[in-house]
């Protein structure tokens, strides 16, 4: 059994009577305890991949299995990072991971709910803040809020839509291992799906690399790098320098064929 | 060269502390000079002649006093431009109408006078202040209940959002005077009448703003929320509500005014007290200080109502969107 499949979907949606097709049969699979890597051009349905995954929309054709059902919509069995901050404004840091937390139903008593923000907010070093409200955060912090909130939530499923997009190149390296971190502290290991554009990024945090072009899954890369050396050690490793470059070659090929 | 840039800081040190100086001296100066010319006419008789001056006389002191302190303790950001104006204006009534005698001495009465019914009639005017807060307060705390929860429910629940709002788009034009007069023979007691005039005048706006806000809420925060798949009353009471609170107290601010149109409007129709009943009993009896008196009553009391929400705003909404 996969912990999430896709069987024959396809998606398109109409724009002036015109369909416009974003996903055509595609189908693959994720295993349990995956970190799986969706990277591929602009525009080639990785968001709308992820929408459908949440529940939020649904394939015209086919369908997509989660533990061998079928999605219905949104489920506490998955939790969400976005790229654009999707902090609650008018809520603290505190009170927006307790929030996370109440609707995924895993405590009920509000001390406790209360503490384990607390343990979480402490685990992304954001212990200070934990009443600021998102405008008073930087976007790095913003995002590291986020985090908390979806690790919180204890989902089986993360999903993760280019969350370190619009950071810094060095907070995001920060934030990058800070996930790391977080998948790793919990004893059995998480499902992820994680969105990026960033080769690096998706080298440095997978099990497994999908490459996307436009519709549907081109190719599927087992990353198996070592998990226990440094960053710096693991970039100068041959297999990372090898697979860096096969992405690449996969970006320029697709480029070249939509020219 | 240090000693010239010693010479700088202490140069731009004294300039920098000079300008409000000199400012605050020529805003206090300007005021009080305004505020003796306000006050010292109403000692010099005209054609027509003084009675009692005693209230016009301390309610422009206290104009003074309050220019004055905040003169002092805002300095730079205090303007005496308020304060010139309405002295202005009273020693433009007083000269033209008192002191040179134009115009009709029933029609444009000395602002002594028209001050002098505050004192005389205070229990009177106090009351009319009481009944018309009471009204104003109980319709318009209805009008908010049910505008908001209803225009939530109706912009969140796509298939009410279609086939309610063109209903709403033919109802809500329809000015509360037109109805007014109906509601006003339909119900028990004239107090019900006004709070159903204001209930139902101000749902509609409040009612249509909601949906209006639902429906451009941001999408980022509506799937966020999803994405916890959160049930339909915290979408509603624990995500929309929230996010709206500041545009409903923003646009409270605005519809106070409208609130008071309808009120005194429903008041000079069919009412035994308040102020709309005070403005229209006078203006019957052509006793136009009174009238004027009443007028300046209903501007300061929605002054204040503003000056109240502006802080409540303040101090309850702490955040900023993103």
């Amino acid at each position: 059994m996969s912990k999430i499949e896709f069987r024959n979907v396809t998606f398109r949606y109409k724009d002036n009577n015109k369909a416009v097709n974003i996903l055509e049969d595609l189908s693959f699979k994720i295993e349990e305890g995956e970190f799986a890597c969706l990277i591929g051009p602009s525009g080639c349905g990785k968001s709308t991949l992820v929408s459908l995954l949440l529940g939020l929309q649904f394939p015209t054709k086919g369908e997509i299995l989660i533990n061998d059902k079928p999605i219905t919509g949104p489920d506490v069995n998955r939790g969400m990072v976005f790229q654009h901050y999707s902090l609650f404004p008018w809520l603290t840091a505190k009170k927006n991971i307790m929030f996370g937390i109440r609707e995924a139903g895993i405590l009920k008593n509000k001390k406790d709910i209360a503490s384990r923000a607390k343990e979480y907010l402490e685990l992304v070093g954001l212990a200070d803040s934990a009443n600021k409200y998102p405008h008073e955060l930087s976007g790095g912090m913003q995002q590291r809020v986020a985090l908390a909130r979806a690790f919180a939530m204890d989902t089986d499923i993360l999903l993760m839509d280019e969350p370190f997009g619009a950071i810094d190149p060095q907070k995001r390296i920060e934030l990058q291992e800070l996930s790391i971190e977080l998948c790793k502290k919990r004893g059995e290991k998480k499902t992820v799906v994680f969105i990026t554009h960033d080769i690096d990024e998706a080298l440095v945090l997978a099990d497994k690399v999908y490459f996307m072009e436009p519709h549907k899954i081109k190719t599927q890369v087992n990353v198996g790098l070592p998990s226990d050396t440094t960053r710096e050690e693991l970039i100068r490793t041959k297999r990372y320098d090898q697979l860096r470059h096969e992405l690449l070659d996969l970006f320029t090929e697709v480029k070249r064929r939509s020219a | 060269m240090t000693q010239t840039k010693a010479l700088n800081t202490f140069e731009t040190e004294i300039s920098e502390n000079k300008i409000p100086l000199v400012k605050v001296i020529l805003n206090i100066v300007t005021v009080t000079v305004f505020a003796a010319a306000v006050i010292g006419l109403s000692f010099v008789e005209g054609r027509i002649s003084i009675k009692d001056n005693q209230v016009y006389v301390l309610i422009m002191g206290i104009i003074w006093v309050y220019n004055i302190a905040k003169a002092v303790i805002k300095k730079n950001e205090y303007h005496p431009d308020i304060a010139v104006t309405i002295y202005a204006l009273f020693l433009l009534w007083d000269i033209v109408f008192r002191i040179l005698g134009k115009g009709n001495p029933v029609l444009s009465p000395p602002m002594e006078r028209v001050f002098t019914v505050f004192r005389d009639d205070i229990e009177f005017i106090g009351e009319g202040i009481a009944h018309s807060l009471m009204i104003l307060v109980v319709g318009f705390s209805i009008a908010l209940i049910t505008g908001n929860i209803l225009g939530m429910l109706v912009g969140w629940v796509k298939r009410l959002n279609d086939d309610l709002t063109p209903v709403a788009k033919v109802l809500s034009p329809i000015p509360p005077m037109v109805y007014t007069p109906y509601l006003i023979a339909l119900m028990p007691t004239f107090t019900s009448a006004s709070i159903a005039v204001i209930g139902i005048g101000m749902f509609w706006p409040i009612f249509l703003g909601m949906i209006n806000r639902v429906n451009s809420m941001n999408s980022r925060l509506i799937d966020s929320a999803k994405a916890m798949n959160v049930s339909t009353p915290t979408m509603l009471f624990k995500v929309i509500l929230p996010y709206s609170i500041p545009s409903i107290v923003g646009s409270l601010k605005i519809q106070i005014s409208t609130i008071f149109m309808i009120l005194i409007m429903a008041e000079m129709i069919g009412a035994t007290s308040g102020l709309g009943f005070f403005i229209k009993k006078y203006s019957d009896y052509a006793d136009y200080s009174r009238v004027l008196a009443g007028i300046f009553v209903v501007g300061t009391v929605i002054t204040v109502l503003n000056v109240l929400l502006d802080i409540a705003e303040k101090k309850l909404i702490k955040w900023k969107a993103v």
